[in-house]
């Protein structure tokens, strides 16, 4: 119905405006009133995309992905409320060697109760399933850590990994001390695993379910364990700055692999909790961001690929900017310092110019770390018009040590063209 | 006859002392400024607004839902994009301050992450969702912000104005992407009915005009607005719709928790 009413006021528009003397003998809002008569009491709004994308690897002569994807939403706002809905069906031909080529995703399901609505002032109360980000930096936080990274297709881009949502209840309550937030997922993160075979399957993860396969070994992949997680975040935000303190008690994004006994192996995540403090600055054109976090009994594997544990404490330094309005530039320098672990540090980079009113976005995505670790994303996006949207993508991932994501994946650099039709 | 002549040196006399009265009591540009400040006496204001952007053949509409709250020196306002779909829900909630030493605030919900993050004041200066307004253009702006100088009298479509110049003070520069604006402020309405802006080269960027004034609740408001790029082949049309002043709704609403889809 919206849609008919935009719709409407461009066809008015075009008609009106030019044959008019007078320049404001137009009316946008054509059928707009009727629209509202109809959803004041109960509004809701469904919205379709169609995507497509086409990976070809570079360094292999196969497809990474031929994804066909039709994406639904559906919004009903009564008000006191809202609920949301958001899924997926796609069709990947490329992904048959390894996963199935036809896949249904609930993405996002939630409802919203709106406080000042119900006579709680300032209390917000959300539950379902989510994807939620705490934190100041982008590119890499130290506290996005309640949502599991999405392993069957990992890279949201060059310098950011793609989440999967998982089920929690949310209460937020602003204060004039700042705002506190409580979080509780009773089922603890979804982890969504590569496929065997799959290029985003780690390459130890491969190895030990080879071995499985063949009968030499056992394998338990206990990946969900189905345990409670639970956070509080503190936020305050002021004139010229926002500061932030976080702590989850959660288990890790990815299983740790642990040796059971001389031919048995169990993947399982284990038990993490994380400190978090965070704060942005504005200055002029630029927002200055930083975090710190201690992570205690962190999970890392010795030469021998063994697993131990070490506290962590992290340290993040973001600048970005806005240049002449239309080149965005954000640097972040970040140290991961282990007590009885190599530190692992490096920097994340996202550089990019509009062009044509904003029509064309060109740009740079990466990340470089210890060890020549390193993901590269340049891209070209291009808004034909408020439906579609086409792209171009070239991207480069490698380097690490062998027990580094990155080196499993350094076979797996591709190019893209892809598109999106809003319906 | 001695009485009627008299009384014509009196009416003269009175008349060249009125003048001479007006001539002292010249408005100054920041005069204007604050009576174009306080047209809009409000406490609160709620509005939908429609944008089409007109480029070449090409037309984008988007639409949107506005809050404004005044709260001492300080003025809170939240935007809320409902259509297209790839900026539904999208949502920019700004302080700006009287103070002209405190940098306005800014931070952007964006739904695909559900993450409300911090940009800086100077995000105001970017195009705004592609159209030929910056949302510096439509944001509420403190009159300190600028240093202002009155031009001229003069009439613009038959309605007579004030001219004045408008340059940010340097603690401002930062925060704004134009080097001057001449603003035409009406004077029955109080309010700009058409603008120029500069960039730092005083190159005439765009023009504003502003139009289908009503009066709601006693506030003069322009119902219409149309940003005419110099340059380049496009303009924006805006129309608000559903003006609602002074509802004294909950405050909650300029929440960072409301931030949501």
């Amino acid at each position: 119905m919206k849609k008919i009413g935009l719709l409407a006021a461009c066809l008015f528009l075009s008609g009106h405006v030019q044959a008019g003397e007078d320049p404001f003998a137009f009316d946008l809002t054509e059928g707009e009133e009727a629209e509202k008569a109809e959803s004041s009491a109960f509004d809701y709004r469904f919205s379709n995309t169609v995507e497509g994308r086409l990976r070809k690897f570079t360094r292999q002569s196969d497809f990474l992905s031929s994804r066909l994807r039709l994406n639904s939403s559906l919004l009903l706002d009564a008000g006191f409320g809202s609920l949301y809905a958001n899924g997926f069906f796609d069709y990947d031909e490329a992904v048959h060697g390894y996963d199935k080529r036809f896949k249904a995703s609930l993405y996002e399901l939630y409802g919203k109760i709106n406080g000042s609505e119900t006579g709680f002032s300032g209390t917000q109360l959300s539950m379902g399933k989510m994807r939620l980000s705490w934190g100041v930096n982008d590119g890499r936080s130290t506290i996005d850590v309640i949502n599991a990274t999405y392993m069957p297709d990992p890279m949201a881009n060059g310098r950011t990994v793609y989440k999967w949502p998982a089920w929690m209840a949310r209460v937020e309550q602003s204060t004039a001390l700042g705002n506190l937030e409580g979080v509780i997922l009773p089922f603890g993160k979804d982890r969504q695993e590569a496929e065997y075979g799959s290029p985003w399957e780690p390459e130890q993860v491969h190895e030990l379910r080879t071995l499985e396969r063949n009968g030499i070994i056992s394998l338990n992949e206990h990946v969900n364990p189905r345990r409670p997680e639970w956070g509080v975040r503190y936020v305050k935000y002021m004139t010229g700055f926002d500061f932030g303190a976080a702590y989850y008690s959660g288990f890790t994004d990815q299983p740790v692999i642990r040796r059971t006994s001389s031919a048995s192996f169990l993947m399982e995540p284990v038990r993490s909790r994380v400190v978090n403090v965070n704060g942005a600055v504005s200055l002029g054109s630029s927002t200055l961001r930083a975090e710190a976090a201690y992570t205690g009994d962190s999970p890392v594997y010795d030469n021998a690929g063994s697993v131990y544990y070490t506290d962590l404490k992290q340290f993040i330094a973001g600048w970005d900017r806005n240049f002449d309005n239309d080149i965005y530039a954000n640097v972040q320098l970040f140290l991961d310092h282990y007590d009885n672990f190599h530190d692992d540090y490096g920097l994340t980079l996202s550089l990019s110019q509009k062009y044509f009113h904003d029509a064309l976005n060109i740009g740079v995505n990466a990340m470089y770390g210890y060890r020549n670790e390193h993901s590269v994303e340049t891209f070209a996006e291009y808004i034909v018009n408020d439906s579609l949207t086409i792209n171009l993508r070239g991207y480069w991932i490698g380097g690490g040590s062998d027990s580094s994501v990155y080196h499993s994946y350094e076979r797996n650099d591709y190019v893209e063209i892809g598109f999106k039709y809003y319906l | 006859m001695m009485k009627k002549l008299l009384s014509a040196c009196g009416l003269l006399l009175v008349c060249s002392s009125f003048s001479a009265q007006a001539a002292a009591e010249q408005l100054t540009g920041r005069d204007i400024a604050v009576m174009v400040n306080e047209a809009d006496s409000s406490r609160d204001m709620h509005r939908n607004a429609v944008m089409v952007i007109e480029r070449g053949k090409q037309k984008l509409v988007r639409k949107m839902e506005m809050w404004a709250v005044h709260n001492g020196g300080e003025r809170r306002s939240l935007i809320r994009f409902n259509a297209p779909a790839d900026i539904q829900d999208t949502q920019f909630l700004s302080w700006t301050h009287d103070d002209v030493n405190r940098e306005d605030d800014l931070w952007v919900f964006f739904p695909s992450e559900n993450i409300v993050r911090r940009i800086s004041g100077g995000g105001k200066k970017s195009a705004f969702m592609r159209s030929s307004f910056a949302l510096e253009d439509i944001e509420y702006r403190s009159v300190d912000a600028d240093n202002h100088v009155f031009l001229r009298d003069d009439t613009v479509n038959s309605r007579d104005v004030w001219v004045i110049e408008s340059k940010a003070v340097e603690a401002k520069c930062d925060e704004t992407g134009y080097g001057r604006r001449v603003v035409y402020v009406d004077k029955e309405y109080k309010l700009p009915i058409k603008i120029e802006y500069y960039d730092t080269h005083d190159r005439l960027l765009k023009v504003m005009l502003a139009g289908d004034f009503r009066n709601i609740d006693g506030i003069w408001s322009a119902g219409k607005m149309i940003m005419q790029d110099e340059d380049k082949n496009s303009r924006t049309l805006m129309q608000y719709t559903d003006v609602v002043y002074n509802k004294g709704f909950d405050e909650s609403v300029f929440e960072h928790n409301n931030l949501k889809r």
